[in-house]
């Protein structure tokens, strides 16, 4: 078993292919993980600055002003952005919806929806003059326009509008409660700030917070790349008319599959793991100059934990596929699955359900991502299981060819000639 | 895995295999029709047409392919245990390929490590098996650069490495210069002391040299089964040699076999078979497996008048 799984490695170190993959990922990634200012990210925010960035928020308050905000922009544009399962799809509503949402807001406002938009378009204008005229950077977040909310707009108030929103939009809409929740984005304070600085140097330990952000680019690469590579292994026997010779050997399919596929997995994955502690030695470097003690294990955490599995279930998938049809079908399908995760991400932090590539494009926020930490295992516990499913599923597609003596579907090898 | 001693018995002593009424159909193409053979120890030789179905026998007896009706054992083994019958046999398919860049000494242990052959014993034996088909000094050739003599020596290689009790190869002296193909003749002799080697071959050279038994299929059919003499038996007094003038030929063509033709100018030396004595100045010599094999295949399908028709 052993001496099988090294020769089906040496097999896979030996492949073009391979060497395509390596490549790409390393590219990719170097390409997404831009230089980064480590003194200013690593430097405690101090009180009376000017800004402290932004961040979302749970307070109510921030939570209603982002969402009428964002119900009031997509009004005046009557443009809706919608993932119904999962997919962007875009939803303009009639005279008549339009009219009861804008009512709906007039009431959180006590201003007429016409006044509200001049108003908006008023600052605008006067954003874009000065834009040209100054540097934009002038403005500070007081100066800002906001949606003026009625002073005792309450939060149950708020939810009915949302929920009637939710109602005209449909599903997959800002407005489902579990979307808008975790959407509130307004301006940190230096407490605000002072909490983030201290969860990025206790909780994330820094490095948490990068490699974070390293696994939500790897993950889309590994949700393609690996297609490729699994693919191939699994035609190599047909490729080198070598299937049946295989099969004549008394290996079972169990232990050939098996070692097949675990020498997949473990030659795309090492590489992951390599680039993680590569990318993560500037950041514990910084770290320690910055007299924060980084967590050096990161890279590993994180690499299982979000990568490890998406390798593992893409290799699957393609063997499984690949091994069923002996055709190429494993790389529309996949990548269409791929793709198709990525860009139904309604947005680019946390929010994992079910998702192939699960996204954290964000730097820290370790409170946010401590919440949603559970929902993270799930998608990822189902993910190895269903990479085990498929595995077996491919074991007994092999033992039923080889006693079948042909292919599963399609025509017999050779016809009468 | 443990057996009673009644299964050992039958297990391991036995060294036979026994075809039963085996059928192969491929959709409405009946490629085996109820053959019935039995292989025992040393050499066998398969012979046939193309499309005989030789192939197709031998991947029955590979597990390859799964037989449509009839009972086939080897070693007292069903073919349907596929897993014990794979431990036991090893085959060489009649266009053997293996991973083009791989060396022969990879490839070679490849195969062995699918074989189950420990690291140790590996070390040893695929260098010994290379020195025995001879690419012992082109071990680190890869397989793509191999020329087709190279790869049958190693596809001979692979099939013989696990020692198997039952070794069938098809084909696996085509491609092969003289010198090699004796050689390879002599090792599968040598290996086939206590074990069966089942080997399908249009070389009738190989035949004469290696194999006491013989059978010769035709459209899936045995239409012969027994020893070399026997076949040989069939055309005795029948083989005739002659110079004719090449304008007899044709004639000459169309109501004998001819097995051989020399031309020598306006004369030809011809080698026929016929049941008596075919013209006044015929010489009768001593049949070879070729002439056995042509006589019976005419006998069976056409005569030998038919058949010059067709050809004309
Ligand atoms: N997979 C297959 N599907 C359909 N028909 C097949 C298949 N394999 C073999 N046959 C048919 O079965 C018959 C026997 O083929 P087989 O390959 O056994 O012949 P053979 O005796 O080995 O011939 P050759 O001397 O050319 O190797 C042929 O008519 C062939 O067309
Ligand atoms: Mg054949």
């Amino acid at each position: 078993m052993g001496a099988l799984f090294l020769k089906e490695c040496r097999k896979i170190a030996k492949s073009l292919v391979y060497y395509v993959y390596l490549v790409a990922f390393v590219l990719f990634i170097t390409g997404q993980m831009s230089e980064v200012e480590w003194v200013d990210r690593l430097s405690e925010p101090q009180p009376g600055q000017e800004s402290y960035g932004y961040g979302y928020s749970s307070d109510e308050r921030v939570i209603m002003q982002s969402g009428l905000e964002t119900l009031f922009q997509e009004l005046l544009s009557n443009r809706f952005a919608t993932y119904p399962f999962g997919f962007y799809k875009e939803v303009t509503l009639n005279e008549e919806e339009q009219e009861v949402l804008k009512r709906a807001m007039q009431q959180c406002t006590g201003m007429e929806f016409e006044q509200m938009a001049e108003e908006n378009v008023a600052y605008w204008t006067e954003v874009y003059r000065m834009g040209a005229e100054e540097s934009a950077a002038e403005y500070s977040e007081a100066e800002m326009w906001h949606l003026p909310l009625r002073e005792n707009l309450s939060y149950e108030e708020f939810e009915q509008v949302m929920e009637k929103a939710y109602e005209i939009v449909g599903s997959g809409s800002y407005y489902e409660k579990s979307s808008y929740e975790k959407r509130g984005i307004a301006a940190l304070t230096y407490e605000d700030a002072l909490e983030h600085y201290r969860e990025l140097c206790e909780e994330d330990r820094v490095s948490g917070a990068q490699m974070r952000l390293f696994c939500d680019y790897a993950c889309i690469f590994l949700a393609i790349l690996p297609i490729f590579v699994g693919v191939s292994a699994c035609l190599k026997d047909k490729r080198a008319k070598a299937a049946e010779l295989i099969r004549s050997r008394s290996v079972s399919g169990a232990a050939l599959i098996g070692c097949r596929y675990l020498a997949n997995v473990v030659m795309c994955f090492v590489p992951v793991l390599l680039c993680a502690l590569l990318m993560q030695m500037p950041c514990v470097y910084a770290a320690g100059q910055a007299g924060i003690k980084a967590d050096v294990l990161a890279f590993a955490k994180y690499s299982f934990l979000w990568l490890l599995p998406v390798i593992m279930v893409v290799l699957g998938a393609a063997f499984f596929l690949t091994e069923a049809t002996e055709t190429i079908l494993a790389i529309p399908v996949l990548l269409a699955w791929a793709f198709g995760s990525v860009f139904s991400a309604a947005t680019l932090t946390g929010d994992f359900g079910w998702k192939l590539v699960t996204r954290w494009n964000t730097f820290g926020s370790y409170g946010r991502y401590a919440e949603e930490l559970e929902q993270l295992y799930r998608n990822k516990g189902m993910y190895m299981a269903l990479a085990v499913i498929l595995v077996l599923l491919t074991v007994a597609v092999y033992e039923k060819k080889r006693r079948k003596g042909e292919m599963l579907y399609g025509k017999l090898r050779k016809n009468n000639s | 895995m443990l057996f009673t001693e009644k299964e050992r018995e039958i297990y391991f002593m036995e060294t036979e295999i026994q075809i039963k009424g085996l059928c192969k159909n491929f959709g409405k193409k009946q490629a085996l029709q109820s053959v019935d053979l039995t292989i025992g120890p040393g050499m066998f030789g398969l012979l046939g047409p193309n499309g005989a179905g030789k192939t197709t026998l031998m991947r029955v007896l590979a597990t390859l392919l799964p037989k449509s009706a009839g009972e086939v054992r080897v070693c007292g083994v069903p073919v349907e245990h596929a897993a014990e019958i794979r431990k036991m046999t090893g085959y060489l398919p009649q266009d053997f390929s293996m991973y083009g860049n791989m060396s022969a000494c990879e490839a070679l242990d490849y195969l062995a490590v699918l074989s189950g052959i420990p690291k140790a014993e590996r070390k040893k034996k695929v260098p010994e098996m290379l020195e025995k088909v001879n690419l012992l000094e082109q071990k680190n050739i890869r397989v793509k650069a191999m020329s087709g003599g190279m790869k049958r020596r190693l596809g001979i290689a692979q099939a013989i490495i696990h020692d198997p009790r039952v070794i069938i190869v098809d084909e696996p002296t085509a491609g092969l210069d003289p010198e090699e193909r004796v050689r390879f003749r002599n090792l599968l002799c040598e290996i086939a002391r206590e074990r069966i080697v089942l080997l399908s071959t249009h070389i009738v050279g190989d035949i004469e040299a290696t194999c006491e038994e013989i059978a010769v299929l035709n459209h899936g059919e045995v239409v012969f089964r027994g020893t070399v003499e026997s076949l040989l038996k069939l055309v005795e007094n029948k083989v005739y040699s002659a110079e004719v003038s090449a304008r007899e030929l044709d004639g000459l063509k169309e109501r004998f076999i001819v097995t051989g033709i020399l031309n020598r100018g306006s004369t030809a030396a011809v080698r026929i078979i016929a049941e008596s004595m075919p013209l006044a100045e015929a010489k009768s010599c001593s049949a070879d497996v070729e002439d056995a094999y042509m006589f019976l295949m005419h006998s069976i399908s056409a005569t030998p008048v038919q058949k010059g028709s067709e050809q004309a």
